[in-house]
């Protein structure tokens, strides 16, 4: 390096020059990266923090969709003047644990229970079911004729078009509210 | 015994058997009155009708209904009450299908079609003729004192209980789930079971509409 130095003045001159140009690089690097940085953070609250409400709603739906439960087909059988009961049909999809349905309310009837039709000793009767499971990854089908949920004590009768919310109430995965539609079958 | 020759020994006895059961029923059975063959449906022939007894109901329109209303068509009668929101709708739903393909198929047999209460303390004549004819105009409706009812039902081999609810609060109907075919001089002839299908029915009506008529003109 002495020797360098003191014969060679224009040598050195030119190694100074390129450890300015080495600095000027590595501190370009260093911004660039922590501009990039800085961008990925700012990016990432502003999904979180400025989301508009489309966004939300479109997460919320997502997140239903998710749901463990898929409830095909849910429909009230249109009443006959006068009827104090109807009956309630669908099929629960379930692909998480196994849960059970306690039980089932409406605004479209004082009480909601949920019945079994099945044939005992020659007669067709209908009991009542304390809970309903609903084993993990399978279906309950409640059918005519089979499962169903009884609406006691309507205040109107079921008109074909129209439609019923009925919150089912299951053991570990809480409330679900599901809109019927009243069909006519005659 | 070894298990192979055990298993063998329940199979011969069971070939026996049914072989033993099928000829004493060509000996026994086939042969009791006539030679035309009784249809096979998804329910009973009676081959000796059964005369329905004396009874007295009210119709829908709260109007006495005796044995000899039957005589004049033939009947299709179901035992249910209105309200059961299940089985009785189904059965309701099918009995009004049944009534558009008998009138198709045959049009020489304008049948009457009934629902007798087995409830009648909440089904009212009103309150029945109300039900049976949101399924269709023509229905019949028929209740009154249970005991009436009971005569008609016995009759028609239905069975039906009621029962106080485990609550206490209220009460369950039980009852066969029956079509019952009545001719028109008051005689059941044939008795449907579930499952009622209209198709199914209407195609085993006819069977035993022309063997009934068969046998009649043999007679």
């Amino acid at each position: 390096m002495q020797k360098l130095k003191i014969t060679h003045p224009d040598s050195a001159n030119r190694i100074e020059k390129g450890i300015v140009l080495g600095w000027a690089v590595l501190v370009v690097i260093v911004i660039l990266v922590a501009a990039a940085l800085a961008r990925f953070i700012v990016g990432g609250i502003s999904a979180q923090e400025f989301a508009s409400p489309e966004f939300m709603n479109g997460a919320a739906n997502n997140k239903i969709n998710a749901d463990q439960f898929t409830f095909s087909d849910p429909w009230v059988r249109a009443t006959p003047p006068g009827t104090m009961t109807a009956a309630a049909y669908l099929s629960i999809g379930n692909t998480g644990e196994e849960d059970r349905l306690l039980y089932a309310r409406s605004d479209g009837a004082r009480r909601v229970e949920i019945h079994t039709s099945s044939e005992q000793d020659g007669m067709m009767r209908m009991s009542r079911l304390d809970t309903l499971p609903v084993p993990a990854d399978g279906v309950v089908q409640l059918t005519s004729g089979g499962h169903h949920l009884m609406f006691i004590d309507i205040p109107a009768t079921f008109v074909p078009g129209e439609s019923v919310i009925v919150t089912l109430v299951f053991e570990s995965a809480g409330a679900r509210d599901v809109l019927f539609t009243v069909r006519d079958v005659r | 015994m070894s298990t192979v020759s055990k298993f063998l020994f329940v199979i011969v006895f069971l070939v026996v058997g049914s072989v033993g059961a099928m000829t004493a029923r060509q000996v026994f059975v086939v042969d009791e009155s006539t030679d035309i063959p009784v249809p096979e449906i998804n329910g009973f022939v009676l081959q000796q009708p059964r005369v329905l007894p004396e009874f007295a109901l009210l119709d829908g329109q709260a109007r006495a209904f005796a044995r000899s209303d039957f005589e004049s068509a033939w009947s299709l009668l179901y035992f249910g009450f209105t309200y059961c929101p299940d089985i009785c709708p189904t059965a309701m739903v099918e009995m009004a299908k049944l009534k558009d393909l008998l009138a198709a198929s045959r049009p020489d047999v304008a049948a009457e079609y009934y629902l007798v209460s087995v409830d009648p303390q909440r089904d009212t004549p009103e309150r029945i003729q109300e039900y049976v004819t949101f399924f269709d105009d023509s229905f019949k409706g028929l209740t009154g004192d249970l005991l009436e009812i009971g005569k008609l039902a016995q009759t028609a081999s239905v069975i039906h209980v009621i029962e106080p609810s485990a609550d206490g609060a209220s009460y369950e109907v039980g009852h066969s789930s029956t079509l019952t075919l009545v001719d028109p001089q008051g005689n059941i002839r044939a008795i449907f079971k579930e499952p009622l299908r209209a198709s199914a029915l209407a195609n085993d009506i006819d069977r035993v509409l022309t063997y009934v008529k068969r046998v009649s003109n043999e007679v």
